[in-house]
């Protein structure tokens, strides 16, 4: 059986009608294509996976299509202005805080959600707030800075 | 990998989500799902066999469930959810997310040890999603806001179709993953006493600041009287046996003393006594019964602390 759903997708309403096993995850990778969205473990564990629902970040692996029912979702597709980058897409690049890029639209979408509440972090509320993603490349410092550079540059 | 195929029924209001349960014995509450669907999705690295609820990995790693019967999915039922401050007691609601218990100011400032149980579950991430209702309900000896909520006393209040019913949380959780929720039940709520001059505190060892499960989590709650005798005391140990232990004889060794450096010294003897660690990958029973005794010491020391600044001005403490 599937269920119809109403979800508001980086400011667009979609009408969907969903199976009950499909994750967020899925529906935005496989059914609307938004593959942004990395898949890792799977298990709430990487990270990779993270979009923000209603505001917060949150493990999409981990939230079947369903709970997502009247829900806004961001996903990192959503933040740049045609070509123009998000400042925090564009300090990441600028500090060189992306090597291969598996983590780098959960790790920006974190620090969006951060920055929203907290404007001027410190490092240990940066590294606090990232602590739900994995990096296997760059060594979490470059990330830091990127989020420092980014709270300078946002209004 | 794509989750086993299931039902999912939606309620959206508690008496159709007791209806739905009464008509299906078999079903499954879903509220964040971070427990439930790792649970359910069919392990690939994970891999290990299938063992029936309760008897697999007591030790908190996630165990491989069947697909039964539907899933009911409380995220529709505004009501489960937050926290309501009455006179004696703090209300919170099953569904009340793990990030709000982390950061709200009414349990940092008289429930200090949930808040802080929260704060050190899992990851920002998982906290936006996982329940407290959740987190009880999934039953393991390390769970970091069931641990905190048997030192503080909590009481489970439970709905049925056709009646309520409370429960205290160390009658409710049975082993490992394994508790009394009777079929077609559903836990609405937490119940938290808090008193004048009470002081609490968490603290859980790991050797990672995120994603850990505790290798020892211990729960100390005081409460003293006008002379700064302690009147009532709440210790609980996490991830030392296969639920998390109340150590009666804590409470015990501290009833009617000032709980000055010695009497907490004696307490946290009493705790290492009631502890019954296995050793496992994550630590020794060895290990795991010193820091028992260390991190009781530390939580009872800093509950003191708060218990006496918590202390009405002007009052001797
Ligand atoms: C990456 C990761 C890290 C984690 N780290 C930790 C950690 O450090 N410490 C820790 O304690 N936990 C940890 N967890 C486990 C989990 O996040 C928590 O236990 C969480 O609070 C579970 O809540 P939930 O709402 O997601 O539960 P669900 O998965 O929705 O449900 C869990 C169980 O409780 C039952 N249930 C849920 N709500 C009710 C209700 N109202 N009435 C009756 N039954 C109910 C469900 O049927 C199910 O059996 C971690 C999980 C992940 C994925
Ligand atoms: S894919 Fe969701 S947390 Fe790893
Ligand atoms: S840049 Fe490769 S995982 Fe972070």
């Amino acid at each position: 059986m599937k269920h119809d759903i109403q979800v508001t997708i980086n400011g667009t309403s979609h009408q969907l009608a969903v199976p009950a096993n499909r994750t967020l995850l899925e529906l935005l990778r496989d059914d609307l294509r938004l593959t942004g969205t990395n898949k890792g473990c799977e298990a709430g564990d990487c990270g990779a996976c993270t979009v923000l629902l209603d505001g917060d970040p949150v493990p999409s692996c981990l939230v079947l299509a369903v709970q997502a029912d009247g829900c806004d979702v961001l996903t990192i597709e959503g933040l740049a202005s045609g070509n123009r980058l998000h400042p925090i897409q564009q300090a990441f690049v600028d500090t060189g805080a992306v090597q291969c890029g598996y983590c780098t639209p959960g790790m920006i979408l974190v620090s969006l959600a951060l920055l929203r509440k907290n404007p001027h972090p410190d490092e240990a509320e940066i590294r606090g707030a990232l602590s739900g993603n994995l990096c296997r490349c760059t060594g979490y410092q470059k990330i830091v800075q990127a989020v420092q550079a980014a709270a300078k540059e946002m209004p | 990998m794509v989750l086993p195929s299931f039902q999912v029924l939606i309620p959206s209001s508690l008496q159709e989500a007791l209806d739905m349960l009464d008509g299906h014995p078999d079903a499954r509450l879903l509220a964040g799902g971070t427990d439930l669907l790792v649970d359910l999705r069919p392990a690939v690295i994970r891999s290990a066999p299938f063992v029936p609820q309760g008897y697999a990995d007591e030790w908190g790693i996630g165990y491989q469930q069947e697909p039964s019967g539907p899933l009911v999915s409380l995220h529709g039922l505004e009501q489960l959810r937050g926290l309501r401050s009455l006179t004696s007691h703090v209300r919170a609601g099953a569904t009340t997310t793990v990030a709000e218990l982390a950061s709200s100011p009414l349990l940092r400032k008289h429930l200090t040890a949930l808040a802080e149980g929260a704060a050190a579950l899992g990851t920002p991430l998982v906290r936006n999603r996982g329940t407290y209702g959740g987190n009880i309900c999934n039953a393991r000896p390390a769970a970091d806001t069931l641990v905190p909520t048997v030192a503080l006393g909590g009481t489970l209040h439970l709905a049925h179709k056709n009646s309520t019913r409370k429960v205290s949380v160390v009658d409710f959780v049975l082993g490992p993953g394994r508790i009394a929720l009777r079929a077609g039940e559903l836990l609405t709520h937490i119940q938290l006493p808090f008193f004048p001059r009470q002081g609490s505190a968490y603290l859980k060892l790991g050797t990672r600041k995120a994603l850990e499960i505790a290798q020892v989590g211990v729960a100390a709650s005081v409460v003293l009287d006008q002379a700064g005798r302690v009147v009532h005391s709440g210790v609980a140990l996490g991830a030392v046996g296969p639920t998390p232990i109340l150590c009666h004889g804590t409470a015990e060794s501290l009833h009617g003393h000032v709980p000055d450096q010695a009497a907490i010294r004696a307490a946290s003897l009493a705790a290492r006594r009631e502890a019954a660690p296995i050793s496992d990958h994550r630590a020794s029973r060895e290990y795991r019964l010193e820091m028992v005794q260390l991190l009781t010491r530390r939580a009872l020391t800093r509950a003191v602390e708060r218990a006496r600044s918590a202390a009405a001005p002007g009052e001797q403490s």
